[in-house]
């Protein structure tokens, strides 16, 4: 077995509904138009409700795994920051990963809600092998700006990789893609196949971050006081709650049972027909009872 | 090549079922919807001419038993499940073989090795053997496509149903597949033979009898089959594999000597044995359990299997490569240094934005209900924020759990089955007939969203229309439930959170079976539905964070402030206008967005 003949790896990542499967379908046709054996496996189900999305293509004269092993895909391209990053384990030590500056914050990195910290990569260094893509600047200044299609720029991204003729990756975008936005799914292809990548060395080695936040020192907790004589166990605090920090206790009294998880919003107090709970903005010392 | 060749084209295996069930002449094709199955009867309701029945069945049950029926009535029959379908199908399965078939009958079982959509990884080629049933494993598209063909052959020539097992990944993966032509299959009459086909204990015996003699004569047939191949080099190791694991093993170890075997029930016995003979040492290379090393051991062969390589989960080149380092048979590679790995949240899937699902559960949270969960996109429910779920089983269990929890006693606590409109028809509806005849004090919410939401959207008995999308009886939830006997039966919007409320607090305080009914189409299927887009007023929001339980994704945080607490921002390209986080404010600053925009709303997501 020549090295020449051993298969080449790629990953396509993203988050379901961005478009990955389209795109490895698009990429998949353009290797079996070229003559070559070729395989994509993906993980459909579940993963198409918001989940991470990770297709493996495989090419080359004979291919047997479906898969790709980790450390040796020669290119991941990732529709999404975070996704790509997640990919970098699969790439080869010579490969490259182009990732698209997109972002998707997934509602569970926004569990934080007392520290309002969100747990996403946003200012981390990367590692040299990492081209980042701004898929929507390239795409923006045609029609091509559509969620739907700009994705497809990083296939034009892809095309300048691979040694197929651009008019097989036209004709696989026109099989593959729906009718209706093939003609924005060309144009963006169009731009990323055009888009020129910085030069190695001058490439932003931190991808510049929204203003998402830092990871903020949690502030003091609220202390919450309940006047146990005056609650008559209406349990509207407790159903209110966003945080469920209040339960009722075996006297059907409210108790503040999870301060570590308060965030001081005062729904309880407001709402409390008997005027029973008192929300102080973090004292600096909790007063004695 | 020349110009004559036909044409490859790139197919998922189960598009290659699909077009082999076509080419082998399937008359009547049917199934339930699983995932990884599900796209078989869809491909297939595409591709083939309206002579051909193709349809969704309410469970596996039915859908064999269908399936049996068209055979014996001379038609060739492709039946589709999923792993843990074949069990709901297992009755008229293990008694199939004794009838036999009148024109071929294949059932397709595709598992799900290492879990990505089911909820447990069994391994049907067991029940294969357990049924006495031939067994095909294809292991690329190209095989899925000439197996399904060679079983329907089959199983006429050899009077019994066969089972085609596929894996996630032999359904899913794309390769190239190069047709043939379509075969001229004559219908054949049914013919009356009681003795055959009415298993009365009498004739059931003898047909027994005729399986068990049967199976030696099918297993002579396996032993010249083509679809097992030696494919001899290095004799030093012998791998024995079928299916996707033949293929990690040819990517790992290119030069060793494989038999890949496309039969595994019956075994080519003697085959396998001379493959032994020719070889110094003997391995398996399987996925979950040691079904041919078993076998092959009861040969009294010596042979290694799962020492090396793992029971559990799903096999990749990876595991294949580390077992034969750990086997000796490779080198291990000198350790790497370890990549400074990169802190990274995994992103779960989630409900989506707008879905119907979420109101049920934020108010039997509320509640402090026992929730008996099922199958199904609502099975989500089980995770933070909505978290308001139990216990989850399998098809349909939710409501019999919640009627044996309820005789168990639940004090304090309402107990409650939540089950998606077509898991009840799967087999939820023998279960609340149960409910209502045993007297239990218990809320079933049945959550109709008009489809099979979990799987793509796939029409059910309640969706008004079939596969082909021609119109069909439309079965009625409320009136099943009424006809079943329970007494109170509501419908509620789960889009007006205060009727839900209502509803749920009404019924979970009466003594007896109550049903609500939450009824909203579907968000995504069969068509996308959206409303206004909904924005929320930054000066009112308090980042009380009540709407951001409901875990809809087009909920985030605003850009525009950094610190706690956090306000709350809609992205306009996920928001549905379900209306349900402005119901939810307490603030009421959440509201449409008011018409007419001064610039279109910005591609810019949520950066």
């Amino acid at each position: 077995m020549t090295a020449a003949a051993a298969p080449r790896s790629l990953i396509l990542a993203g988050v379901g509904g961005q478009g990955v499967l389209l795109a490895s379908n698009v990429v998949a046709q353009v290797c079996l138009d070229a003559g070559l054996d070729v395989k994509k496996s993906e993980v459909h189900g579940m993963s198409q409700r918001g989940g991470t999305v990770v297709s493996h293509i495989r090419f080359g004269p004979t291919v047997h795994s479906v898969t790709v092993e980790p450390h040796t895909a020669d290119w991941v391209v990732a529709f999404e920051w975070a996704e790509g990053l997640r990919c970098l384990g699969l790439l080869g030590p010579g490969g490259t990963a182009f990732i698209s500056r997109e972002r998707w914050v997934p509602p569970s990195a926004l569990d934080d809600r007392r520290g309002g910290h969100v747990a996403y990569p946003l200012d981390q260094v990367v590692p040299e092998q990492v081209v980042p893509v701004d898929t929507f600047t390239i795409a923006a200044e045609a029609a091509a700006a559509k969620a739907a299609v700009a994705q497809t720029v990083m296939l034009g991204v892809l095309s300048r990789q691979l040694e197929f003729p651009a008019d097989a990756w036209t004709a696989a975008i026109e099989r593959w893609a729906p009718a209706k936005s093939v003609p924005d799914n060309l144009l963006a292809f169009e731009r990323g196949r055009r888009w020129e990548a910085p030069r190695a060395g001058t490439l932003p080695r931190v991808a510049p971050a929204p203003a998402v936040g830092p990871p903020a020192e949690p502030p003091p907790a609220p202390v919450v006081t309940i006047e146990a004589a005056w609650c008559k166990g209406c349990e509207i605090c407790v159903a209110v709650c966003p945080e469920r920090c209040l339960v009722m206790d075996a006297h059907d009294i409210a108790v503040f049972a999870h301060p570590e998880r308060c965030t001081g919003c005062r729904l309880c107090s407001w709402l409390c027909p008997d005027l029973a709970i008192d929300v102080a903005a973090a004292a600096a010392a909790p007063v004695p009872a | 090549m020349t110009s004559a060749a036909p044409a490859a084209t790139l197919l998922s295996g189960n598009e290659a079922i699909a077009l082999g069930a076509l080419h082998a002449g399937v008359r009547v094709a049917t199934g339930y919807p699983g995932t990884p199955s599900t796209e078989v009867l869809e491909q297939l309701a595409r591709i083939a001419p309206a002579s051909v029945h193709v349809d969704w069945a309410p469970n596996e049950k039915v859908a064999l038993d269908v399936g049996v029926g068209a055979s014996l009535g001379g038609a060739r029959v492709l039946v589709t499940m999923k792993h843990v379908g074949l069990n709901v199908a297992m009755d008229s399965l293990m008694t199939s073989p004794l009838m036999g078939v009148g024109a071929g009958l294949v059932v397709l079982c595709a598992d799900d090795p290492g879990m990505h959509s089911s909820q447990n990884e069994q391994d049907s080629r067991l029940l294969a053997r357990f049924a006495g049933v031939p067994l095909f494993e294809p292991a690329d598209s190209q095989e899925a496509y000439e197996f399904i063909q060679t079983a329907l052959q089959l199983s006429e020539e050899w009077d019994t149903p066969c089972i085609l097992r596929t894996t996630t990944r032999t359904s899913h993966a794309r390769s190239r597949v190069v047709p043939g032509p379509a075969a001229d299959v004559s219908p054949r009459p049914f013919v009356r033979q009681a003795r055959k086909y009415v298993m009365l204990p009498a004739h059931a015996r003898v047909r027994h009898l005729a399986q068990l003699e049967r199976l030696p004569r099918l297993q002579a047939l396996v032993e010249t089959h083509p679809a097992a191949r030696e494919e001899m080099g290095d004799r030093a190791v012998g791998v024995v594999a079928s299916g996707m694991a033949y293929q990690y093993v040819r990517e790992v170890l290119p030069t060793a000597s494989v038999l890949k075997l496309g039969i595994t029930f019956p075994l080519p016995v003697e085959r396998i044995r001379r493959f032994a003979g020719a070889v110094r040492r003997l391995l398996v290379v399987e996925e979950l359990e040691p079904y041919l090393e078993d076998e092959i051991r009861g040969l009294g062969l010596a042979v290694e299997g799962k020492r090396w390589f793992p029971r559990a989960g799903e096999l990749s080149p990876e595991l294949v490569r580390q077992g034969l380092q750990a086997a000796g048979v490779l080198e291990a590679p000198p350790a790497a240094a370890a990549a400074p790995a990169l802190a990274l949240r995994p992103r779960p899937p989630v409900l989506c934005a707008g879905c119907s699902h979420a109101t049920p559960f934020l108010v039997l949270r509320e509640l402090g209900a026992v929730v008996h969960g099922d199958i199904g996109c609502y099975t989500l429910a089980a995770t933070e924020p909505l978290a308001a779920m139990d216990t989850c089983l399998a098809m349909g269990s939710s409501i019999g759990m919640a009627v044996g929890m309820a005789r168990a006693g639940s004090p304090g606590r309402p107990v409650v089955a939540t089950i998606g409109d077509s898991t009840f028809f799967h087999s939820g509806m023998a279960a609340l007939l149960e409910a209502v005849y045993s007297r239990a004090d218990i809320t079933v919410v049945i959550l109709d969203n008009g489809v099979t939401a979990m799987t793509g959207g796939q029409p059910t008995p309640g969706s008004g229309s079939d596969l082909r999308g021609q119109a069909a009886p439309r079965a009625s939830i409320p009136d099943i439930c009424r006809a079943l006997g329970v007494a109170t039966v509501m419908v509620v919007d789960p889009y007006d959170l205060g009727a839900t409320r209502r509803a749920l607090r009404a019924a979970v305080r009466q003594r007896g079976v109550s049903v609500v009914v939450t009824s909203r189409a579907c968000v995504e299927a069969p068509v996308k539905n959206r409303g206004r887009v909904y924005t929320v007023a930054a000066a009112r929001c308090d980042g009380c964070q009540l709407c951001m339980n409901l875990g809809c994704p087009a909920l985030l945080w605003d850009q525009a402030r950094t610190e706690p607490p956090r306000r709350v921002w809609i992205d306009p390209q996920l928001c549905s206008g379900c209306t349900v986080c402005a119901q939810l404010c307490p603030q009421e600053a959440i509201g449409p967005v008011v018409a007419p925009e001064p610039e279109p709303v910005g591609a810019a997501g949520p950066s």
